[in-house]
C-alpha cells in the first residue's frame, strides 16, 4: 500500500508535487482557459473573487476553503459532500436566509455568504 | 392549474430517452428538471457561461452529446421546465412543482418519472470532515463548474464508476493516489463470463484499466477505506484489506491526501415513486427499494412510469432504453401512437433490454454492497449526518424498541433532516435487520411526503400566485 505514497506524480506538470503541507491543502483549483465574467461576493467576510456560472461551493472550493459550515449539536466542520443537492451538508446562509445549498446555488456580484455554526441557529423571534 | 398529456420528470438519459421517443411519436411533452440544463449527472452540461472552457471527457461524454443534440433539436416541440423541482404528489397525476418564480400545480395524462439514483456511502470514522465527498460530486464538480475538488486524490468505495472518476480526475491534472475497490480481482473474474455478454461495455472497462495503468494509478482489489482525519478538513486516509464481506483484516496503512471520494454504489430516487402508492419492493442488487414494473415499465399506479436508475440501478444505457420504452408506452396509451407503430416500435427496444440484463446483473453482483461495510462505523461514528446521530445512539435507539423508521426517528431524531433520511436509512435500515435478524425489506422503507425538496412557507403562500394559477384552471 505503501506505493501509493510513491507514486511519482512529477511527471504530470499540471499538478507538481507539493511538499509545504499548507500549501498542499490549497484543494480545489479551476481549470485554466477563459472563464467569462468574474463577480465578487463575500464568504464570511473574506472577498471572493469567481465567475459567472459557477455554484457558490465551486467558487468556495476554488478559493480553497474546504469547511462550509459547523453542525448544531457536535460543532463538527462539515463542507461539499454529494455536489447534487441531495445531502444537505453544504448548507450556508446566503443574504440572510440561512439553510441553503452551497452546491445548488449560483455566485451573483455582492452576495454575502456567511458559514453556520451551532450559534447562528438561533431560535425565531 | 395546468393541463398536460404527458409530463416527464428528470432530464437525465431516461428521461431525455423519453422525451424523444414520445416527441417522435407526435405526443406533447412537458420535461422537468432541477438543473439548469438537459443531461442528468451523468452527462451534466456547464452554465452557459462556463461552457466556452473544455475539461477532459470521459468516454460517455460523445453518446451523451448526441442524446442532448437530438432533444435539443426537438426543443421547438417540447415544453422545457429547466431549474423546476417537483416537490409533491397529489392523487391522480398531479403534481406540485416549484419554478423560479413560484409553484404550480400540473395534472397530467401520462406521468414518467425518471429520476435518477444517489450514491450510497457506508459511514465510517471521519466520513463527515470536509475534503471527504462523493465520486459522482467530484465527477460533476469537474464536468459542470470546470474546477477539480482537489490535489492528493483518493477514490475509494466499490463499483465500475470509480474508475471513470480516477481516469477524469487524472486527465484533469488531479492527483490520484490510487484506487481502493471493496471487491476482490477473483469476485470480478468469477463473473468475466456473464461479462462477455456485452463485449462493447466490457472493452469500456478495459479501457479503464489501462488508462490507470498508463497514469500509474494503482488499483486495490479487497481493500477498504476504514477511517479518515484531519484537523478541520482531510489530511490522511487509513486503508486496509477487507474478506469478501467487506470487513477490514488487518494490513492497515495510511495514506496522505486532501481529498477522498467513496462511494459504494448507487440508491434510485423514489420519493417521488413512493408518493404515488404504487407497489414497492425491495431489490438488494438493483439499490434498494424500486416501484414494482412491468415490460413496459408502467408501475401499479394509474398512467405512471418509471425509467432509468430511479426504477432499479443499471446505468445510463438502459436508462436511455427504458426511456424509449415509457416514452412510446405513455403516447401509445394517450393515442398518439396506433397500435401496429407502436409494436413495431417497442419490440426492438424491449429485446435489447431483455439482452441487457446478463451484463447488468454480473456487475450487480461484483460490486454488491457487502455486510461487513456496516461495521466500519465505531459507536461514535455519525450514523445521521443531518442529525448527528451516532451508531451508539442509534443502537440505543433501536434497544428501545425503534425498530422500524417511524419509532426510531422519534426516540433519536434520525431521517428527520433535511435530507429526510436520504443518506442514512439504506445504512440504518441494515442495521435494524442485523440486529433483529429480520430482511431488509422487512424493516421497511421510509414514509415519503411533501415536501420532498425545500419550498419556502412565503412561496408556498403567495397569494398572488394562487390566484393566478386558479384563475386559469
Amino acid at each position: 500500500m505503501d506505493a501509493m505514497n510513491d507514486v511519482d506524480a512529477k511527471a504530470d506538470p499540471l499538478n507538481p508535487p507539493n511538499d509545504d503541507p499548507a500549501k498542499s491543502r490549497g484543494f480545489g483549483r479551476r481549470m485554466k482557459g477563459d472563464r467569462g465574467t468574474p463577480v465578487t461576493f463575500t464568504f464570511d467576510g473574506q472577498l471572493i473573487e469567481a465567475f459567472e456560472g459557477e455554484t457558490i461551493a465551486a467558487a468556495v472550493l476554488a478559493s480553497g476553503v474546504r469547511m462550509l459550515r459547523e453542525t448544531d449539536r457536535r460543532g463538527e466542520p462539515r463542507g461539499l459532500f454529494c455536489n447534487m443537492g441531495i445531502c444537505f451538508d453544504c448548507l450556508v446562509e446566503i443574504n440572510g436566509a440561512t439553510n441553503q445549498r452551497a452546491c445548488q446555488f449560483s455566485v451573483a456580484d455582492g452576495l454575502k455568504i456567511k458559514s453556520q455554526t451551532s450559534q447562528s441557529m438561533e431560535p425565531c423571534p | 392549474m395546468m393541463q398536460r398529456d404527458l409530463v416527464i420528470v428528470g432530464a437525465g438519459p431516461a428521461g431525455m430517452a423519453a422525451a424523444i421517443a414520445a416527441c417522435r411519436a407526435g405526443s406533447k411533452v412537458t420535461l422537468i428538471d432541477e438543473n439548469h440544463a438537459i443531461g442528468g449527472q451523468i452527462y451534466r452540461q456547464s452554465p452557459a457561461a462556463l461552457s466556452g472552457l473544455s475539461v477532459p471527457t470521459d468516454t460517455n461524454a460523445a453518446h451523451g452529446k448526441r442524446l442532448i443534440d437530438e432533444l435539443e433539436s426537438l426543443k421547438e416541440q417540447i415544453e422545457w421546465l429547466p431549474q423546476t423541482s417537483v416537490w409533491g404528489y397529489f392523487p391522480d397525476r398531479k403534481l406540485a412543482v416549484r419554478m423560479r418564480e413560484g409553484w404550480q400545480i400540473i395534472t397530467a395524462q401520462q406521468v414518467i418519472l425518471a429520476t435518477g439514483a444517489y450514491e450510497y456511502v457506508a459511514p465510517f470514522p471521519g466520513w463527515t470532515l470536509p475534503g471527504v465527498m462523493t465520486p459522482g460530486g467530484a465527477q460533476s464538480m469537474l464536468k459542470g463548474m470546470k474546477v477539480l475538488p482537489g490535489n492528493r486524490i483518493l477514490i475509494a468505495g466499490s463499483g465500475p464508476f470509480l474508475l471513470v472518476v480516477a481516469a477524469l480526475l487524472h486527465a484533469a491534472g488531479g492527483n490520484v493516489v490510487g484506487v481502493v475497490e471493496t471487491a476482490r480481482r477473483r469476485d470480478a473474474l468469477t463473473h468475466l463470463p456473464a461479462l462477455l455478454s456485452n463485449p462493447k461495455l466490457l472493452l469500456q472497462g478495459r479501457y479503464y484499466f489501462k488508462q490507470l495503468r498508463k497514469a500509474r494509478i494503482p488499483l486495490h482489489w479487497g481493500h477498504v477505506v476504514t477511517r479518515a482525519d484531519g484537523a478541520g478538513s482531510l489530511e490522511r486516509v487509513t486503508i486496509s484489506a477487507c474478506d469478501s464481506a467487506g470487513k477490514p483484516c488487518g494490513n492497515f496503512s495510511t495514506v496522505d491526501v486532501d481529498t477522498l471520494c467513496v462511494g459504494y454504489g448507487f440508491i434510485p430516487r423514489t420519493e417521488l415513486t413512493q408518493m404515488t402508492r404504487c407497489e414497492m419492493e425491495y431489490q438488494e442488487l438493483l439499490g434498494g427499494w424500486i416501484p414494482r414494473l412491468d415490460q413496459r415499465l408502467s408501475t401499479s399506479a394509474s398512467g405512471i412510469r418509471v425509467a432509468g436508475d430511479g426504477g432499479g440501478v443499471a446505468g445510463a444505457m438502459v436508462a436511455e432504453l427504458e426511456g424509449a420504452v415509457a416514452g412510446l408506452t405513455a403516447s401509445h396509451a394517450l393515442g398518439d401512437l396506433t397500435d401496429k407503430a407502436y409494436k413495431q416500435q417497442i419490440t426492438p427496444l424491449t429485446r435489447r433490454l431483455r439482452k441487457s440484463q446478463t451484463f447488468r446483473m454480473a456487475l450487480d453482483r461484483i460490486y454488491q454492497i457487502r455486510p461487513g461495510l456496516l461495521d466500519l462505523a465505531c459507536p461514535d461514528t455519525t450514523i445521521c449526518r443531518c442529525e448527528e446521530i451516532s451508531r451508539k445512539e442509534m443502537e440505543d435507539g433501536i434497544q428501545f424498541g425503534g425498530t422500524n423508521i417511524s419509532t426510531l426517528k422519534v426516540i433519536t431524531r434520525i431521517g428527520m433532516g433535511p435530507c429526510q433520511g436520504k443518506m442514512c436509512w439504506p445504512t440504518v435500515s441494515r442495521m435494524i435487520a442485523k440486529k433483529e435478524g429480520k430482511s431488509v425489506a422487512e424493516i421497511g422503507n421510509l414514509r415519503v411526503r411533501p415536501p420532498i425538496s425545500p419550498i419556502n412557507m412565503s412561496d408556498l403562500l403567495n397569494e398572488s400566485f394562487i390566484a393566478e394559477s386558479s384563475e386559469s384552471s
